[in-house]
């Protein structure tokens, strides 16, 4: 018979006492959704690797200083994850990559992959130069997937609340595109 | 129609940017590997918290050998001295220093040593026992954090986590039935996070660490399979380790609890030991493969004869015939010089009262 899965609330009393294999299952069972949501936000491996590596890290220094979740482990991971982001943002201006022998392709079409990635990364733009609640909204909303209720827990705000930002932000966001007339 | 239109474009480019290149799967490992060695660091960190007493002996000991850690019972007046004597050659900042220190590093070797002259200064069975478990526990740290860098395994290092292991059973052994049962769970959880930790490890390391890894793995499987006999059955457990120090040439520190004590069948059996249960009359002798780096020591159980035993069934007024099997362990060494054995597990037998 199956072992049943626990919950997060077992899962974290477990963490607390930094019992490896729970904190295994949480890594196995969160780093592969975080990974996504950083690489969406980011555009970037290695900096999303960092963001994942860095957002377990303050997890574990949360539950070390006894601040960590009681409940909801996944809002509480995408939050840390979101002010990472939004932190590495805030750093200051990207550092140019490299152009390596990995990133061609002889099938690849230059100027359809350029007109691509050009309109990706003005969306992306567009998208950061919403408020930090707006751009966590679209990103868990629109890029992740989740329902308004999760995006409420991880934003520690009620569900209407959640409602009225997606909206102002998907009319910002329209607003900032139509400007560019990236679309 | 119009906001509609652009509705669907917005959603377009929104799904666009989902698409992203898969994860490299050795990244995710190696990250997988950092935060459960970092958990493992703080896992120490509170578990040494949780022992520590407030005593300015005990600090000054700390500071001297311990970074993170404090023991609370170790003998003072030679705590005391030997504190002066570091401090007085000026060389305690140096061992500090060293307690962070890798199996490739210059130090290394003074953060092994200060470990060995914490172990033999210490008094109390069960702090010495709290030593080796932690000390344990920092070897499959290091290993961790060596695979993660990237390099190899020194083989000393496995070596070291063996010596350390065994010297949980033998000091273990040498409690009474109440302390070392108070003990024995601890050593269980620990050896069961080394084990979780040396699976992930043995995923993740270069082919050359593999075999030294497999090694380190068995080992930890055999300590909690101990420590679970222990836990049922501590006579058993004790049979068992005294027979494990026999065959490496003795150890004699250890204290037998009772006389003639109860095997429990198949002691160094790679399967898992049922918690409770399956125990037999006769002594339980292992078998298995002895390395040393000198050579190699098979021994093999030859069963000699077969008799059949009247015994009793409590409650019951009548006697059952139960065939006794009576063993001999032939060693076959292919080696020359003197062997240090070593018992290596996936191998082994036992004799006693068969089912």
């Amino acid at each position: 018979m199956d072992k049943p899965v626990p919950s997060d609330t077992e899962l974290l009393a477990l963490a607390r006492q930094f019992d490896q294999q729970a904190l295994a299952q949480i890594y196995d069972t969160y780093s592969p959704g975080l990974y996504r949501y950083s690489m969406r936000r980011l555009s970037d491996e290695t900096v999303a690797e960092d963001c994942v590596a860095e957002t377990f890290s303050r997890f574990l220094q949360a539950l070390k200083a006894r601040r960590g979740p009681e409940t909801f482990l996944q809002a509480f991971l995408y939050r840390i994850a979101h002010n990472w982001i939004v932190d590495h943002y805030r750093r200051g201006p990207m550092q140019p990559q490299e152009l390596t022998e990995e990133h061609m392709d002889e099938n690849a079409d230059p100027e359809k992959d350029t007109g691509q990635r050009l309109q990706k990364e003005r969306l992306q733009i567009a998208i950061r130069s919403l408020t930090p609640d707006q751009q966590q909204v679209i990103a868990l909303k629109y890029l992740e997937g989740w329902e308004n209720e999760d995006i409420a827990h991880t934003l520690k705000k009620p569900a209407g609340a959640i409602k009225s930002l997606q909206h102002r932000a998907l009319a910002s966001l329209e607003k900032i595109l139509n400007r560019e007339e990236v679309l | 129609m119009k906001k509609d239109e652009m509705d669907s474009r917005l959603k377009n480019a929104l799904d666009d940017l989902k698409n992203i290149p898969p994860r490299d799967p050795r990244a995710a490992q190696r990250g997988r590997l950092v935060f459960l060695h970092e958990a493992a660091e703080y896992r120490q960190a509170v578990s040494r918290k949780a022992n520590r007493r407030q005593n300015w002996v005990n600090s000054t000991i700390y500071a001297l050998f311990q970074r993170k850690e404090r023991f609370p019972m170790v003998n003072s007046l030679v705590a005391i001295v030997l504190a002066v004597v570091v401090l007085f050659v000026g060389s305690g900042v140096t061992v500090a220093a060293a307690q962070g220190s890798l199996p490739d590093q210059a130090l290394y070797p003074l953060k092994t040593w200060s470990e060995d002259t914490l172990l033999s200064l210490t008094g109390s069975t069960q702090t010495r026992l709290q030593y080796a478990l932690n000390f344990s526990d920092r070897r499959v740290v290091e290993m961790t954090r060596l695979v993660a860098a990237g390099k190899s395994i020194p083989a000393g290092v496995e070596t070291r986590l063996q010596n350390e292991l065994d010297q949980v059973l033998e000091l273990v052994a040498g409690m009474n039935d109440t302390q070392a049962l108070q003990q024995m769970q601890d050593i269980m959880q620990r050896a069961d996070a080394q084990f979780q930790t040396m699976t992930t490890l043995t995923s993740c390391a270069s082919g050359s660490d593999g075999p030294l890894l497999m090694r380190a793995q068995s080992r930890l499987q055999e300590q909690i399979q101990l420590a679970s006999i222990g836990e049922s059955d501590m006579p058993g457990f004790r049979m068992q380790v005294r027979q494990r120090f026999q065959y490496r040439g003795g150890a004699g520190t250890l204290v037998p609890g009772s006389g003639s004590t109860p095997g429990t069948g198949g002691p160094m059996s790679s399967t898992p030991m049922p918690r409770s249960g399956g125990n037999g009359n006769g002594n339980s002798s292992g078998s298995g493969v002895y390395r040393s780096t000198q050579c190699q020591v098979t021994i093999q159980p030859t069963i000699t004869s077969v008799t059949s035993q009247p015994a009793q069934i409590p409650g019951m007024n009548q006697l059952t015939a139960t065939p006794v099997y009576t063993c001999t362990s032939t060693p076959v060494m292919n080696c020359t010089g003197t062997p240090m054995l070593y018992r290596t597990p996936g191998s082994g037998g036992g004799s006693g009262h068969m089912p």
